[in-house]
């Protein structure tokens, strides 16, 4: 009676471990296209209100919610309190903060935390082209990542229930 | 004023060294940086450079300007380009940071400005009443005189154009307020930092931030219906057109020019155009003092003298 549940548990379990998995891959492209909601409002403070960066954050966080609404409160209250910081610093540091927890990858955690390297300098153009290029990258990924999710989300379930499967069989 | 805005303006070196000094913002006017050259305040009346230790004067270096240009700009110098095109910007507090370096010229316009080399902070300085002893001969209760405040650069024309606008918005002893328009070309007037303005300007004033002077008293006109149109330091061949059509339209005008005496302000042909004209009715000349806002001596429209020393 005991191993039947026994086997019943770690099945479940692995089944569990499986759909965890897979809710993984909906959540990161949830993330994604949220860093991208954020970018297309960043865009639009500066170019349609040449907003300066603290004014353009504070804007979006109007738009935002949640923790990305946080990020973008709390860069705009450090950039605006002139401590002597640097930009790329405030950027990284706030989107650390906000983000660590989140289920990107390293690569895409990498490419946020970085965005602030390559703001505030030169022309108004430069701002937007700068947005636009992570705004695509962004994009790319988002598709991509729609395009695997199905399979990758079949491929978890049925690997945690297999794998659920393996172990019940070799535990008994 | 607040010590701590005007030193988060600037870089850390910079920051420390204002920090360190212990000073009288109430006595500072303004700052300079200039790349390796000793750090220059203009304070209580005099100059003076800040030194590391006690020792040598600290010397600026360019990264210094590049750091306080992003403090300045909120790291968005981008966002100011219109501005650094005009030579400066205006920050939060109605401070102006003037900036010099090589400028890019498209064809004849100027379109920005690289290796900006010289940093010059003139922190706003409202001193509200100094204009306490002027207003009984610029308004009564019957009429609002045209006048033309004239100085040197530095005397306090602006601090003294701020205070009377102020005190014909409110209302001052028993003369009641008026409404007042203003055109703040250089945003020196009103300060005004994002559309908000850091100055008081009364109660009764509408003002036109970073708008050219004579398009500027047009507008105004048009859609504010002003008592007063008040405007600084007119010069350009256009202002004084403008200048007409306010004193044609019924508006009363108070302006503030550039200049050292009657004499020296009437050799303009345009300032010579409107004293023929009779335009103005009271001229008010400040001095070079200890302080600033001093008024030598105003005129009445035939140029006589009818007050000195206030």
């Amino acid at each position: 009676m005991y191993r039947i549940v026994g086997c019943i548990l770690v099945v479940a379990a692995g089944a569990g471990l499986g759909v965890s998995e897979s809710i993984r891959v909906s959540e990161r492209i949830y993330t994604l296209e949220m860093l991208l909601r954020m970018v297309i409002c960043l865009k639009g403070e500066i170019r349609c209100g040449n907003a300066s960066l603290p004014d353009a954050f504070y804007g979006a966080a109007g738009r935002m919610n949640g923790k990305y609404r946080e990020f973008l409160i709390t860069a705009a209250d450090r950039m605006k309190a002139r401590k002597g910081e640097k930009l790329s610093q405030i950027c990284r540091e706030c989107a650390e903060n906000s983000l660590k927890k989140s289920c990107l990858t390293h690569g895409e955690k990498d490419a946020f935390f970085s965005v602030g390297e390559y703001l505030g300098y030169m022309d108004l153009e430069m701002q937007i082209k700068q947005l636009s290029l992570y705004e695509k990258n962004l994009e790319e990924e988002i598709s991509r990542l729609k395009e695997e999710a199905s399979g990758k989300k079949r491929l978890y379930r049925s690997l945690g229930i297999l794998g659920g499967l393996l172990l019940a069989v070799l535990l008994v | 004023m607040d010590a701590n805005q005007i030193q988060n303006l600037f870089a850390s070196n910079v920051r420390q060294l204002l920090v360190d000094a212990d000073l009288d913002y109430d006595k500072l006017y303004e700052i300079r940086l200039r790349v390796g050259r000793p750090l220059f305040l203009t304070y209580d009346g005099g100059e003076c450079f800040l030194r590391q230790k006690d020792t040598e004067p600290y010397l600026v270096t360019r990264e210094d300007l590049k750091e306080t240009l992003e403090y300045v700009s909120g790291y968005s110098l981008y966002a100011y380009e219109d501005e650094i095109r005009q030579g400066f910007l205006s920050v939060q507090g109605g401070h102006r940071v003037g900036v010099t370096g090589k400028v890019i010229l498209d064809g004849n316009r100027i379109r920005g400005m690289k290796y900006i080399s010289c940093i010059n902070v003139r922190l706003a300085h409202e001193i509200q009443g100094c204009a306490q002893s002027v207003m009984p001969y610029i308004q009564t209760r019957e009429q609002i005189m045209h006048t033309l405040i004239v100085s040197p650069p530095r005397c306090g024309k602006t601090t003294l154009l701020r205070d009377i606008i102020r005190q014909m918005s409110n209302g001052w002893g028993n003369i009641s307020g008026v409404t007042v328009g203003v055109v703040d070309e250089r945003s020196e007037l009103a300060g005004c930092y994002q559309g908000i303005p850091q100055n008081d300007l009364g109660m009764r004033t509408d003002i036109l931030d970073g708008c050219p002077k004579a398009e500027g008293m047009q507008m105004l006109i048009r859609s504010m219906s002003p008592v007063v149109v008040a405007v600084d330091e007119l010069g350009k061949e256009e202002d004084f057109k403008a200048v007409e059509s306010v004193i044609h339209c019924g508006c009363r005008l108070i302006a503030t020019a550039h200049g050292d005496s009657m004499e020296e302000t009437l050799a303009q042909p345009f300032f010579r155009k409107l004293w023929e004209a009779r335009v103005f009715q009271r001229y008010i000349f400040l001095g070079k003092h200890d302080r600033a806002g001093i008024v030598e001596a105003i005129y009445d429209e035939n140029g006589k003298c009818i007050c000195t020393g206030l």
